[in-house]
């Protein structure tokens, strides 16, 4: 089975390397260090779970640096691509519009590839932290992340997972 | 092309000054591939590995696709088989590293060469961290600057907001100040009057008036009693203890209005009453006010209230119809008012909290009524789905 690529997008510091190795390690590390180039990790759906996803399906998920900005979009890294899900900072109100761009540009580069919004930190502020209204009205699937919790984020990628197979991607 | 990894010449002893030269380069290929500054890796058409040179690929398996070991080059098949089509094309990979659960790897850039005249592709794998410092220092930097930016953003913010909480503290300071002042004086200068009667009415020995005035005193304290009451509450409403709850919007509706005196009054609910994540408490006090208004200044004794709610994106909009006596177009304003009441029913009080609540929230509320022309009166309130606390 042929692994598929899904890109983790979004500014430096919001937490896209702290949501890859939640996910793919299962752990959270306080340290931070920023991410040069890209770092590549893969993951594998692990069977017995519900909800459309194909158990044993293989990725390989994208850590980008967040100083490619939107020249990201252009880059080899991104070619063939099936999914990119694109993290904001919850305390950094700018991260979110800057969400909006990549994302935007993301599915203008790549037409028809799944991208969905992880607005990351949800630990750090309350529920009903606001948010910019053209974010919520983007008409992406957003989800609050906490990848020091843990929280939605192996549902983020799951349904990821789940749109790629559906979409035959 | 080596058959198996670390294929190289041997270093048989060559006489010819360029065999020599040809073999001297060829050992300090091997001592840089073996120091890591460069790895070769050579794969076919299938991408399967067939060799390898350098210590910086040694993790790279012979006889496996490439793409096992080298994840980043996974999406890329059909990119690198085209490059035989292409010839002078390469295929590059800047700085890449792969993580696994034993840690990061390092980050190597990677190209990839197609040689018309060579059955293999050729991977040149270097590293990518002869910058690393340097650009570590400047991420971090730039980091803590957008860290530092953000923060002063917030506490802006944070100030902006504490400014208008003040604006809207004073305001209300100064209109319970004019109601203590103005709607409290008529009843306390009635309970001086009535002491006179009552002094006067002793003087001349009239114990029936003033029996009289005593009941009268006692209602009149009453009154004031129960506007001190109403005041404290009107005072008190606001979202100082709300918190974000998930509602569902018909319950609540309905539980107001069963815990309501309904009289001969029949309420009707119509719309569709979402679940919505909202302050409670400031919700359905609004709308308690709301209905028990209705109800109290119905004047038949069979009446009709409906209660619609309909999602008008950014708000709920929730409209109660009566079929009341309606309401003066002349008193529409004042109605909003504390201690304003065209009835002798209540403190005058719950359209003034109403509005309170609703100016808290950002919420609005609209009034369509006229008697002359028709009985009954509408109240449409807007209640914002997003809340800032």
């Amino acid at each position: 089975m042929t692994a598929r690529k899904i890109m983790l997008l979004g500014e430096i510091g919001v937490g896209k390397s702290s949501i890859a190795r939640q996910l793919v390690f299962g752990h959270f590390e306080t340290r931070y260090k920023p991410t040069l180039g890209v770092d590549v990790y893969s993951y594998e759906i692990e069977p017995g779970l519900s909800g459309g996803v194909e158990p044993g399906a293989k990725f390989v998920i994208w850590d980008t640096d967040g100083n490619f900005g939107d020249s990201i979009l252009s880059h080899i890294y991104i070619k063939e691509a099936a999914a990119a899900l694109v993290v904001g900072d919850l305390t950094r109100q700018t991260t979110l519009h800057t969400m909006l761009d990549l994302g935007r540009g993301f599915m203008n580069a790549m037409p028809g590839r799944y991208c969905g919004f992880l607005v990351n930190k949800s630990d750090l502020v309350d529920a009903a932290a606001e948010l910019p209204p053209e974010l919520i009205q983007a008409s992406v699937p957003m989800l609050r992340t906490s990848a020091k919790t843990g929280e939605n984020v192996k549902n983020a990628f799951l349904r990821a997972a789940d749109a790629i197979r559906r979409r035959g991607l | 092309m080596p058959s198996s990894e670390q294929q190289t010449p041997s270093a048989a002893a060559v006489s010819d000054p360029a065999a020599q030269m040809m073999q001297a380069r060829r050992r300090a290929g091997e001592l840089l591939a073996a120091r890591g500054v460069f790895g070769l890796v050579w794969f076919d058409d299938d991408l399967v590995v067939r060799g390898r040179f350098g210590s910086l690929v040694e993790f790279i398996p012979v006889g496996a696709p490439v793409t096992q070991a080298v994840i980043p080059l996974i999406g890329l098949e059909a990119e690198i088989r085209a490059l035989k089509s292409e010839p002078g094309r390469v295929l590059r990979l800047p700085s890449v590293s792969i993580v696994t659960a034993s840690g990061t790897g390092p980050h190597l850039n990677m190209m990839v060469y197609a040689f018309e005249t060579e059955e293999h592709c050729l991977m040149v794998v270097s590293p990518a961290e002869l910058d690393t410092n340097l650009a570590i220092e400047l991420t971090r930097q730039i980091r803590a600057r957008l860290m530092a930016e953000s923060e002063v953003v917030a506490k802006s913010q944070e100030l902006a907001r504490m400014n208008a909480e003040l604006r809207i503290a004073n305001g209300n300071l100064e209109q319970f100040a004019a109601i203590a002042t103005h709607d409290l004086k008529a009843p306390m200068r009635a309970l001086g009057f009535l002491v006179d009667e009552i002094e006067t009415a002793m003087a001349a020995s009239d114990a029936a008036t003033a029996r009289q005035k005593l009941a009268e005193l006692r209602g009149q304290a009453r009154r004031v009693s129960s506007m001190l009451s109403a005041l404290l509450h009107y005072s008190s409403a606001g979202l100082n203890k709300a918190a974000i709850e998930n509602v569902d919007t018909r319950a609540l509706v309905m539980d107001i209005v069963r815990s309501l005196p309904l009289g001969g009054v029949q309420v009707e609910m119509a719309g569709v009453w979402p679940r919505l994540d909202t302050i409670a408490a400031p919700l359905s006090l609004t709308l308690r006010n709301l209905i028990d208004n209705t109800i109290k200044h119905h004047d038949r004794d069979k009446g009709h209230l409906l209660i619609a709610c309909t999602d008008a994106g950014q708000a709920l909009e929730i409209t109660l119809a009566d079929d009341g006596p309606g309401i003066a177009p002349e008193h529409h304003a004042s109605v909003f008012l504390p201690f304003r009441t065209l009835g002798t029913n209540g403190e005058g009080m719950g359209l003034a909290i109403v509005q309170k609540m609703l100016d808290a929230v950002g919420g609005t509320i609209a009034l369509s009524s006229n008697p002359a022309l028709q009985r009954g009166t509408t109240i449409t309130i807007r209640w914002p789905k997003q809340i800032a606390l």
